[in-house]
């Protein structure tokens, strides 16, 4: 890698994607957060779960 | 009666001894050695480090809550493990040697029948030239990896946005001191945590705000990388930490090694061999990671470290630890009981137990140097393995030779990782994650190595909310409170 590949431009990123207002707006409308809260607290019950049955008993 | 002695008071050793002390009966005995007089809920040392939470509401006393809850409790530092006695004592035993408690600098010996070493990260601030000494910080950058760390962090960052607020330019680099540290996640908190106050204080303007890191790529995390499964579709955490960074203004130098530190400056190495530098003048880099030091000594009092301990200070356990190139990692590599393989009664958990190799994929600068994120053990993978630890020494003290021993992988274990970027309950926001495995394994998922069903990220304030009330869920647990068992690790 090349220090000004390593040197990652704002200028270059631009060019590809940036979130637009709306994206932000939607990071902030509470309903709309409070649904994905729901949403993210299932994906983790779901993980912690997963942990749980993956937790074997082995003999020495 | 058996006397099951922890070493370290972290999340680790903490959940460990709660279980222990919560499933064995009062004949057993649960001792706790930690050189530290508080327990400190770590993730929260960023907001400490940008002045929107107290240091107070971070940590807590251990003694009181040791004593009431009838664990035995040593402020002190374990510096030496003789598990096959000595000359005088057919039992295994530890030295320590005293912080607090009126007793500094005293030593003594406690002998055990089971031993978990869950004494957590030494802060090889001395790894770096400059970064500091040993494992004591240095005065040319901050830290948020100890509550007062963090305390001293937020000190030097409202002296320079003064400076800035006074129209004066101001550059703040952010991100890993060493080419082989972890932890990154706790640097992308901060980095993310300062533009947000900036943003607040009035003064990002004046401010030019970069990251650091030895990572091949934004959003490697020392995991290489994650693989998220987006409504139908995947995408990469490359991405995702590239958008949040440009959005943000924020720079990137990734591959770096950082060799040197001056005042204001930093030296670095890249993974092509150039070498470069980089002027600052407010800077958190973090540390390389080690184990704890230790002599570790048999019966005749010959050194037995290698049996215990690899080179970097972690503890070997059941672990595959041949060396063998990156195409050839396993995901059956990595341990599952935690088990020393010599020593039967002799667990590792969290940071302390030594990974078999990295996650991320090994690179090497044309100069030798190693450029390669160490994979993270923190948070819920310690907390995870401290009870299943916990568990497996119940079932040795209660059935004995038959007993089973409880086995969780990394590589069959799954995450949730809440990143903060920003604080207040409207304007706050969150990078959050789950992951699953946390070790890659590309033979039961060929192509990305994780289930793509199970790996989701996305941001917004509802992540701040979680992240805010995990705050206080664990502070709970961590005090033992009416149902602190049912909270999950």
């Amino acid at each position: 890698m090349k220090k000004e590949e390593a040197n990652f431009t704002i200028e270059q990123f631009e060019e590809t994607i940036i979130p637009g207002k709306k994206a932000r707006w939607i990071r902030h409308c509470i309903l709309f957060q409070f649904i994905r809260m729901s949403f993210f607290g299932l994906r983790s019950i779901g993980i912690i779960l997963l942990n749980i049955r993956n937790e074997k008993e082995i003999p020495q | 009666m058996a006397r099951v002695v922890i070493m370290g008071g972290g999340v680790a050793g903490h959940t460990s001894a709660s279980f222990l002390n919560k499933w064995l009966d009062d004949s057993h005995e649960i001792v706790v050695v930690t050189p530290n007089s508080h327990w400190n809920w770590i993730p929260s040392n960023i907001w400490v480090g940008v002045g929107r939470m107290d240091k107070e509401k971070v940590i807590f006393p251990l003694a009181p809550l040791y004593k009431k809850a009838g664990i035995t409790y040593h402020q002190a530092k374990a510096f030496a493990i003789h598990p096959e006695g000595s000359k005088k004592s057919e039992k295994p035993f530890i030295s320590i040697e005293y912080t607090g408690q009126g007793k500094e600098e005293e030593r003594e010996d406690i002998s055990y029948d089971y031993l978990i070493n869950a004494t957590g990260p030494q802060l090889k601030f001395g790894a770096t030239q400059g970064l500091g000494e040993g494992s004591t910080l240095g005065k040319n950058t901050v830290s948020v990896c100890t509550a007062e760390h963090a305390v001293h962090a937020n000190k030097e960052l409202l002296k320079i946005f003064e400076i800035a607020r006074s129209g004066k330019k101001q550059k703040i680099l952010i991100g890993t001191g060493h080419g082989a540290c972890t932890c990154q996640g706790a640097a992308f908190e901060y980095i993310l945590n300062i533009e947000h106050e900036a943003k607040r204080a009035g003064v990002r303007e004046n401010l030019e705000i970069k990251w650091i890191s030895n990572e091949p790529a934004l959003g490697d995390f020392g995991m290489g990388g994650m693989h998220l499964g987006i409504v139908g579709y995947v995408m990469n955490s490359k991405l995702l930490g590239e958008s949040l960074f440009a959005e943000r203004g924020i720079t990137w130098l990734l591959s770096a090694h950082v060799s040197k530190v001056e005042e204001k400056k930093v030296h670095y190495e890249l993974i092509d061999g150039t070498m470069g530098e980089e002027e600052f003048d407010f800077a958190m880099l973090i540390p390389t990671f080690g184990g704890a030091d230790f002599e570790a000594q048999d019966k005749k009092g010959k050194n037995i470290y290698e049996k215990l301990f690899l080179p970097n200070g972690f503890m070997r356990v059941d672990g595959d630890y041949t060396s063998k190139p990156y195409e050839e990692w396993k995901a059956s590599d990595w341990p599952s009981t935690y088990q020393n393989p010599s020593y039967k009664n002799i667990f590792a958990a969290g940071i302390a137990f030594a990974p078999p190799h990295p996650i991320s994929k090994p690179a090497t600068s044309p100069n030798g140097t190693n450029i390669t994120p160490a994979p993270p053990r923190t948070g819920m993978p310690a907390g995870t393995i401290g009870k299943a630890v916990a568990h497996s020494i119940k079932n040795m003290i209660n059935d004995g030779d038959n007993a089973k021993l409880n086995a969780i992988s990394m590589a069959k274990m799954g995450a949730i990782c809440v990143a903060s970027a920003g604080f207040g309950w409207k304007e706050g926001e969150v990078v959050s994650f789950t992951v699953y495995p946390i070790v890659k394994d590309f033979e039961t998922y060929p192509g990305t190595g994780r289930d793509t069903s199970r790996t989701y990220g996305e941001i917004g304030a509802s992540g701040h909310w979680i992240k805010h009330a995990l705050h206080y869920i664990f502070i709970y647990k961590a005090k033992l409170k009416p149902g602190w068992a049912l909270i999950p690790e």
